[in-house]
Parts: structure tokens; C-alpha cells; sequence
């Protein structure tokens, strides 16, 4: 048994302005894009610890992360250096958790939507750039009632994402 | 310094704030793109990599660049209007998200930057220019003004 992707992710909330006790979502859709990282991540230990969730709602918790170096082609490696957002291959050793029903992923990200609304937050239609100014909540609400639609693991992540996955 | 020892008080203050904004603009550019001006999407597998609400939005707030509660608009290159036309990859560059205040007023000023918000009339010209552009802009812009006027007068020094 492996993890599979694509997998939903529950992180710590780290940076600058992290709380502690704040969940963040996030999402890898291939094992390659599980398998990279940024510096930040890396600097910041935002991977240590992440719960993640595959397709088949099997769990699995992040227990160590061991940098192998950056990667990228040579002029791709200098231009994120540059701009100090160096891409690392990482080795992460994974232990299985139990699995999630559907429903408690869903609240899991509800949650999580609800508690950063600085991650969801749609700044034109709060300003009212195209049409009337909306309420920020009104939207947080539509995207929580978007997620609990979702029937399967890879609908709720279309559900909060600009992904379109199958399944 | 040839203005002031001439006792061109007048020139040698216009070319000494040319000389001191050049400087900070070239600062602010470096250590801009070095601090968060640019962005590189990491998942190019991802369907929209450079989407502002998904992508760049919440990876300025995760780096700090963008306070909790704080809006960010699209200065020079908008979301709407003519902007739609423009590549997400160019327009939703840090460097063309200018940081609103915090809290409700930030999303009025963030409002009256585009439109009326909430009975509140548009801003005008002087001040969209004023809540609406970076610092690093404002002094680009001093520039671009300051040195065909340095130049002019420089000119007619000579003629003198």
C-alpha cells in the first residue's frame, strides 16, 4: 500500500503571520510535484507533519523530509535563485494513518477554508471590480457549499482549485 | 555640484533629488525581485499555475508580502477590462499587485480604485494615482519627468 495521487493535504500554518493550531489545504497532483519543494518550504518546515489524503481516502502523515539539492536546468536554477525561490528534490518518509471518510475530509477543509480566509479571498468581488461589491464571508460560504457538493476526493479538489481532475 | 557652486541653488536641487531617486529606484527594483517581486509558479502540472485567488494570491500572504486582511490590487495591468486579455504569468506578478490597507477600508479603497463602492463615489485621476501605484512607481515616474526637465534645462544653460 502506497500513497496515490492526486493527494489533498492538511499543513501546518507557517511564515511570517502563521498561527499556531491553523490548518492549511493544499494539494500535489502527481508524485513528482509531491516529491519538490520549495526553499521557503524547506527553511520554514512546512512538509513535517502534513496529513495526506489520496484518492482512495487512505491517510498518511509526512514524518521526515531530507533534502537532495536543488533541481531545474541551469538557467531556470539561476532566475530562482535570484528570486530566492529555489526549487529542491526532497526524500519524505511517510507513515499510514487510518483512513477518512469522505464527510470528515470535508469538514477538514471546510474548517480550514473558514479559518484562512486570506487564502480564499477574492479581492475584485469583495472591491466590486465587475458587478456589486460581494461580502467576503458570502463568498467563503460558497466555496465551503462547493466543497461539500464534491463526491469524490478529486472533485473537492476542483471544488477549491483551478484543477479540473477526473474522478 | 557645478549647479551649486554657480549658485544654482534651484538645478542643484533638481539634479541632487535625480540623483538620490535613480538611486532608490534601482535599489527598490533589485530588492524587489530579489524580496518577492516575481513569482515562479513551482507545479507546472497544475491547470493555472499563475491564478491570482489560487496560485499567487495565497503564496504573497504565505510569504508576508500581503497582511492578513489586506487586499492586493492589480495597479498596471488590471484583472478586468482590458487586463483579461493579458497572460495570468505577466499580470499576476507581485510586481504588479499594489498592497491595500488592512481591513474594510483597504477593500473600499481597493473599490474606489476601479469603480463607486457602496455609494462611495470613484476616486479621481490625482487620487488613484496617489492609493493606487507603488512607492518604487511614483519615483520611476518622478524620474521619467525629472530627467527630460534636467536635460531642458541643462540645455539652455548652455545656450546662456
Amino acid at each position: 500500500m502506497s500513497l496515490t495521487f492526486p493527494a489533498l493535504a492538511f499543513r501546518r500554518d507557517v511564515g511570517r503571520y502563521s498561527e499556531a493550531g491553523r490548518e492549511k489545504v493544499d494539494y500535489f497532483l502527481t508524485p513528482e510535484d509531491f516529491s519538490t519543494c520549495t526553499s521557503w518550504d524547506l527553511q520554514h518546515g512546512s512538509r513535517v507533519g502534513m496529513v495526506l489524503v489520496g484518492p482512495d481516502l487512505q491517510c498518511w502523515k509526512v514524518v521526515s523530509v531530507i533534502d537532495q539539492g536543488v533541481v531545474g536546468p541551469f538557467w531556470g536554477r539561476l532566475l530562482r535563485f535570484l528570486v530566492q525561490q529555489s526549487v529542491h528534490r526532497i526524500d519524505q518518509q511517510v507513515e499510514a494513518l487510518e483512513p477518512m471518510t469522505l464527510e470528515q475530509v470535508k469538514d477538514r477543509v471546510a474548517a480550514s477554508i473558514q479559518a484562512n480566509p486570506d487564502d480564499w479571498r477574492d479581492d475584485e468581488a469583495i472591491a466590486g471590480e465587475a458587478g456589486p461589491p460581494r461580502e467576503e464571508q458570502e463568498l467563503l460560504d460558497e466555496l465551503e457549499a462547493s466543497v461539500r457538493a464534491a463526491a469524490s476526493l478529486p472533485q473537492i479538489i476542483n471544488a477549491f482549485s483551478s484543477e479540473q481532475l477526473e474522478g | 555640484m557645478a549647479d551649486f557652486q554657480e549658485g544654482d541653488y534651484a538645478g542643484a536641487a533638481l539634479n541632487g533629488a535625480l540623483a538620490a531617486s535613480d538611486l532608490f529606484l534601482a535599489g527598490s527594483i533589485v530588492k524587489g525581485a530579489a524580496k518577492g517581486g516575481v513569482y515562479i509558479a513551482r507545479n507546472a502540472a497544475s491547470k493555472a499555475p499563475y491564478s491570482w485567488k489560487r496560485e499567487v494570491r495565497p503564496w504573497m500572504g504565505k510569504q508576508g508580502y500581503l497582511k492578513k486582511g489586506q487586499h492586493g490590487h492589480h495597479w498596471a495591468i488590471p484583472q478586468n477590462g482590458w487586463g483579461k486579455s493579458v497572460p495570468e504569468w505577466v499580470k499576476n506578478q507581485p510586481l504588479n499587485i499594489k498592497a491595500m490597507p488592512e481591513g474594510p477600508a483597504g477593500a473600499e479603497m481597493h473599490g474606489r480604485l476601479t469603480g463607486s463602492y457602496k455609494g462611495k463615489p470613484k476616486f479621481n485621476a490625482v487620487e488613484r494615482y496617489v492609493h493606487g501605484t507603488p512607492t518604487w512607481s511614483k519615483v520611476s515616474t518622478g524620474a521619467a519627468v525629472g530627467h527630460p526637465a534636467g536635460a531642458a534645462k541643462a540645455q539652455s544653460d548652455k545656450r546662456r
